[in-house]
């Protein structure tokens, strides 16, 4: 899916400024280099400082000795959250459907029709935002959130590079290994994936050359999340294996009793339940890339409702879903106690890839997204994959499995199957057998005794209740079954043969217990 | 021919590419319909596909235009029109096909890792086959009707998306119709034996007219599909009633 990310560099930077212009007004000249730092390093600086030397991860004091003027402040995420608000206010004039990454950053679904292009897009975008008063800002358009970020970390001011569709392996090539950094694991008994480490110790220092790595090696080393990583760095579509809603049962739900009025305390408390929020994914093999959170509050004796959508470059970690909730408590506060809080995940990737082993490489994308409009009419179970399995019976011989699934395969095809009619095999395949009539030259239906022997020589046939009765042409059976002979209650004897009508039709019948069933047709 | 004759062909070829009612003066050879509806196509401003890659026993009989709808009498016809788009490498949906076998569809040449079926079309048959045409190659119907005004909004969207509809049954506006006659089976005798091989006629008929036919081993003793070569086989003469019409494969 085509997504555009907007990008605000030194977003915290920026806001402190504007808070100094603002507490400051008429007084001295504006602060130029200023410095937001977290922990002691710098975190982000505005351009003047930069322009003196001062860097990300600087310490303090390096960096007020490159830059003796330089004003340094705390990072407060609330702050860059409740600024960012304006912005995303704006684009969403522009386009539906704007998700937050994190302060400073913002994925859009790009509407390039409205605007003529996506390049087009973009630039009404900058120009509303430079209304705004945000001089630098910088969009990326890629299939994906992913790319689309990356991209935007390259382009220039208030300008926009496009991936071309299907053109992520070009773009990922020449990167350096470091943009494939994931979030920690949720759970801290798990070893943590440092992939870009070892990939570093390994020699591997391009994104191209972590695609060229043979997937199962790249499976068994770095396991489910780095073999996703390692999909998209080739380039591969990740295959929505449904486009069901996730679980219910995935939805963490905190409710607090009492409420609670501080957001400090809301995410304190929530820490608990997002961690399991987190594993429970994790456990059913998902990531979450797209996440709901849903603030219940009671305001003036109400329950009122804030709801989000957020997004995430690669995927959510427990970490990132707290940030998020203390960021949405900041830009949206709940005007009251809060009762419950809910993360519902909306879009959720599959770390494994099931059908693809058995089905070949997975279809073109086209084939992927009508096959999902198609299960929208006719339900996840109604689209199939088909194959071919042992068996007897020729409907035992089909195999099929809802769309993505892996099929199971009960039967081996490559056994002998004692019993089973030889080949040219049926074109049309009964899935219920259609009762029919066989009877001999007295008009007596035909039946088969239990050493195989046969009452009369079938002489007229009838091989489905609504077609006409016809003399037998020619016929060879009976190919006598005895299918689960050790099993009582799926035991069945069961005598084959092949009839052919004077009309040159050709049927496969089935007698058992005296009764016959048409099965298949050679038509 | 002189050159009203060939004139006259081409006039013909044009109106039975816009008017599905069929022309009813001497039907031109399918290589020269193809060719002009190419030059036609290019004319129009069409990606100029030829046509899709049809099976070898079919080749110079029928061919597959991207755009048009087929219908077909017999499951293994359908199963065979599929298979050559299929073998090419394109995508093959079949649709409201429950009781298709798979096995004689791979035995035809069809991959079953590219195909999408949907054996139940549901209460909208024609959003579902509307769908599958924007993605897949060719799609496979069957036991579904459409009211006429899905069925043209149907063809457009062939059309546009140069897919091809083969339909078991009937199947209104059709472009060509092909038929299964005079079969007949080899192998099965009072009990002895079992099904080897069939010799059929494939009919193709065009806007009413039967335009061309063909006598195939459908299949033959080894389980291929072949034009039965000249001469008429000792099965033919101990199964057929009456004369059919022998054509050069």
């Amino acid at each position: 899916m085509r997504t555009m990310v907007a990008w605000v560099p030194d977003w915290p930077a920026l806001v402190r400024q504007a808070e100094h212009a603002e507490a400051h007004r008429g007084g001295p000249a504006p602060v130029e280099a200023l410095a937001v730092l977290e922990k002691g390093v710098v975190l982000a600086c505005t351009p003047a400082a930069r322009a003196q030397g001062v860097r990300r991860g600087m310490r303090r004091r390096d960096a007020q000795s490159r830059c003796p003027d330089l004003v340094v402040c705390d990072h407060r995420p609330e702050v860059d959250a409740r600024a960012f608000e304006q912005v995303l206010t704006t684009l969403e004039e522009l386009s539906p459907g704007v998700a937050p990454l994190r302060p400073g950053l913002c994925a859009l679904n790009v509407p390039e029709r409205y605007y003529g292009g996506e390049a087009e897009a973009a630039a009404v975008m900058a120009e509303q935002l430079v209304a705004l008063g945000v001089w630098d800002v910088r969009f990326g358009i890629a299939d994906g959130v992913f790319v689309a970020e990356l991209a935007a970390r390259q382009a220039t001011a208030q300008d926009c590079l496009v991936v071309a569709p299907g053109g992520n392996v070009d773009f990922l090539r020449d990167l350096p290994v470091e943009v494939l950094d994931v979030p920690a694991p949720a759970d801290a008994s798990t070893p943590g994936l440092d992939l870009v480490t070892v990939l570093r110790r390994l020699g591997i220092r391009r994104v191209g050359e972590f695609a060229a790595l043979p997937a199962p090696d790249v499976l068994a080393r770095f396991g489910a999340q780095g073999a996703l990583l390692h999909r998209w760095a080739r380039g591969e579509e990740v295959r929505r294996i449904s486009r069901r809603t996730p679980p219910p049962e995935l939805v963490a739900t905190v409710a607090f009793e009492p409420p609670l009025e501080r957001s400090e305390a809301v995410v304190f408390s929530a820490r608990q339940s997002v961690e399991d929020f987190v594993r429970g994914l994790d456990r059913a093999g998902l990531v979450c890339s797209t996440l709901r959170i849903e603030v219940d509050a009671e305001v003036a004796g109400d329950l009122r409702v804030s709801s989000r959508l957020w997004r995430h470059p690669r995927w959510f970690g427990s970490g990132d879903v707290l940030d998020r909730l203390r960021w949405q408590l900041s830009a949206d506060p709940p005007g009251g106690p809060v009762v419950a809080v809910r993360c519902v995940p909306v879009e959720v990737e599959p770390l494994g890839e099931h059908a693809e082993s058995l089905f070949g490489g997975g279809p073109d994308d086209q084939v992927e997204r009508s096959v999902a409009r198609v299960q929208a009419l006719v339900g996840p179970e109604g689209v199939r994959s088909v194959g071919v399995q042992g068996g007897r019976a020729p409907a035992d011989r089909r195999l099929s499995a809802a769309w993505g699934e892996r099929p199971v395969v009960a039967r081996p095809v490559d056994r002998p199957w004692p019993g089973s009619v030889p080949a040219p095999a049926p074109a049309t395949v009964f899935t219920d057998p259609a009762p029919a009539q066989v009877v001999g030259a007295e008009g007596l239906p035909v039946s088969v005794s239990g050493r195989g022997g046969l009452s009369g020589r079938p002489t007229r046939f009838r091989a489905a209740a609504d077609l006409a009765w016809q003399p037998v042409a020619a016929w060879a059976g009976p190919w006598p079954v005895d299918e689960h002979w050790w099993d009582e209650a799926a035991a069945r004897r069961v005598a084959r043969f092949q009839v052919v009508g004077v009309d040159g039709s050709a049927w496969l019948m089935v007698v058992e217990n005296g009764r016959w069933w048409t099965e298949a047709r050679y038509d | 021919m002189g050159d009203d004759g060939k004139e006259g062909v081409l006039v013909d070829s044009i109106e039975q590419v816009f008017d599905d009612g069929g022309v009813s003066s001497p039907a031109p050879s399918a290589t020269l319909v193809d060719d002009l509806r190419d030059r036609i196509g290019r004319m129009q401003g069409r990606p100029s596909v030829l046509s899709m890659p049809t099976h070898p026993a079919l080749a110079g009989l029928i061919s597959l235009q991207p755009g048009g709808s087929y219908a077909v009498d017999a499951m293994s016809l359908a199963l065979l029109l599929l298979a050559g788009p299929s073998r090419d490498g394109a995508w093959c949906a079949m649709v409201g096909t429950e009781r298709v076998g798979f096995e004689a569809a791979a035995a035809l040449g069809v991959d079953l890792d590219r195909m999408v079926w949907v054996p139940d079309a549901g209460a909208d048959p024609a959003s579902v086959l509307g769908a599958l045409v924007d993605a897949v190659g060719v799609v496979m119907v069957g036991g579904v009707t459409l009211p006429e005004r899905e069925v043209v909004r149907l063809r457009a969207r062939l059309h546009r998306r140069q897919s091809v509809l083969v339909a078991v049954g009937d199947w209104p506006r059709a472009d060509a119709r092909l038929r299964l006659r005079d079969t007949a089976w080899t192998g099965p005798q009072d009990g002895h034996g079992h099904l080897v091989a069939r010799q059929a006629t494939v009919e193709v008929e065009r806007g009413g007219r039967v335009t061309g036919s063909r006598r195939l081993w459908f299949p033959s003793r080894e389980l291929h599909v072949a034009p039965v070569a000249d001469g008429m086989s000792v099965v033919e003469r101990a199964t057929q009633r009456g004369p059919i019409e022998q054509v050069a494969g």
